[in-house]
């Protein structure tokens, strides 16, 4: 269900709480849904416990999952996409990163614009998502 | 387990194998050993397990000092470099030797990851590929249901998914048990799946021991492009680890002084400026670059 790069330069904690927003963008996950056990997640993903702590302590600072005492952790129920200044200003970085790589490949504003839509579409988040 | 190492010097006739070694492997960490062939890894984990008695300074296992308590090994596990069993034993022998050995050794573990590991019981030991006999190795080891393992180049003769199915059980394990485990390899990547602490060996020296994430919190790397050319001695800084340097594109691996250097180099209007996180892999290379272990000189005629 979730995808590590052990070769990335990004974070193994990083990597996993960007997998479990992509995995509930596309609809993997539902609100309620059960998260698996951080020890399930060790050892599916054969990664360090603490890691799998440390990301799932991070998506509940985000609100994006709960953790239940006894239950387990759980996809939030009213999980809504929400702005925050801390991770508006990482987002900024990586487009940046990214806007300047394409800028390297030779792509103009429309192209660049027109790929966006095009990804925008796939991931369903169309307009009136929010 | 806690380990303390303090003060570890060995000398074997002319030749000092390590220099002065003390490090804190904390109680339920999974704490990565690494270095260059030949940096006194196994040296340094012989000791630990009490196989070699250090020329001067000690260790401390769990708070007992392992030279004068061999009791304590029966709470750790370990896997040797190279493993010497009896070879007409039979898998099944092995067994029977551990459990009546160790009281605490559990056949219904045992059973249950040999048939993980699919490794035949009547199959006899010395007809066992290197693999097989890791993983008869770890098999004996983890149905100890040690408090601490220590593990030299376990991953060493695995195929893929061996290794893989391996380092799954260590990690449920650890999350199940709260194992500590001290792990020696040359296989970065898997460490810094599995690992929360790192120490670095080299020529008997560490030259570095902390948390994974204080590590990759201070090593980073700066990428930035000048429209001008960039003063020399604006790099040279004891901090910089490593520069590589593409047409204008500058990618700065620094150590200490990241903000500062940063600052710094904003002073000369980049037209783009971006910090970069680095893989384990980098890091290690770029030290021990530091410490003239380079991969130049490794490729150099």
């Amino acid at each position: 269900m979730f995808h590590i790069d052990q070769r990335s330069s990004t974070p193994i904690y990083q990597q996993l709480v960007q997998e479990v927003k992509a995995a509930i963008l596309r609809g993997v996950l539902l609100p309620g849904d059960r998260l698996p056990s951080v020890r399930e997640l060790a050892s599916r993903l054969a990664i360090n416990p603490n890691t799998i702590q440390k990301s799932y302590q991070e998506l509940e600072r985000q609100k994006v999952i709960e953790t239940l005492r006894g239950k387990g952790t759980f996809v939030c129920l009213d999980y809504q996409v929400r702005e925050d200044e801390e991770r508006m200003d990482l987002f900024q970085n990586s487009l940046r990163k990214i806007l300047v790589e394409a800028h390297y490949l030779g792509l103009n504003q429309e192209r660049i614009l027109a790929l966006v839509s095009k990804q925008l579409e796939e991931l369903g988040i169309g307009e009136g998502t929010r | 387990m806690k380990i303390v190492a303090d003060g570890l010097t060995k000398t074997f006739r002319e030749k000092t194998a390590l220099k002065e070694i003390s490090l804190t492997v904390p109680q339920g960490a999974v704490f990565g050993l690494v270095g260059p062939n030949g940096a006194g890894k196994t040296t340094l984990i012989k000791i630990i397990m009490g196989l070699l008695q250090p020329t001067r300074g000690s260790v401390l296992i769990g708070g007992q000092p392992v030279h004068q308590d061999h009791r304590i090994k029966a709470r750790v596990g370990y896997l040797a470099d190279y493993q010497r069993y009896y070879p007409g034993f039979k898998v099944k022998d092995m067994y029977r030797l551990y459990r009546e050995t160790y009281q605490k050794w559990s056949p219904e573990r045992f059973e249950e990851l040999r048939q993980v590991f699919n490794l035949p019981e009547n199959a006899q030991v010395k007809h066992l590929s290197k693999g097989m006999h890791t993983q008869l190795s770890i098999i004996l080891n983890l149905a100890l249901k040690p408090e601490l393992l220590v593990l030299d180049e376990p991953t060493a003769g695995l195929d893929p998914v061996i290794r893989r199915q391996f380092l799954s059980i260590l990690m449920d394990e650890v999350a199940e048990n709260g194992t500590t485990v001290f792990i020696s390899t040359h296989h970065l990547h898997e460490l810094e799946r599995v690992c929360d602490h790192l120490a670095i060996v080299h020529e008997g020296r560490l030259i570095k021991s902390e948390s994974l994430e204080d590590l990759k919190k201070k090593v980073r790397k700066i990428q930035a492009a000048f429209a001008g050319p960039l003063p020399a001695e604006v790099l040279q800084k004891p901090g910089v680890l490593n520069v590589e340097q593409t047409g204008r594109v500058y990618s700065i691996t620094v150590e200490e002084g990241l903000d500062e250097l940063a600052a710094e180099l904003r002073q000369f209007q980049p037209l783009f400026l971006d910090f970069v996180d680095i893989s384990l892999e980098e890091i290690f290379i770029h030290r021990m670059g530091g410490e003239g272990y380079g991969f130049k000189q490794i490729l150099a005629p």
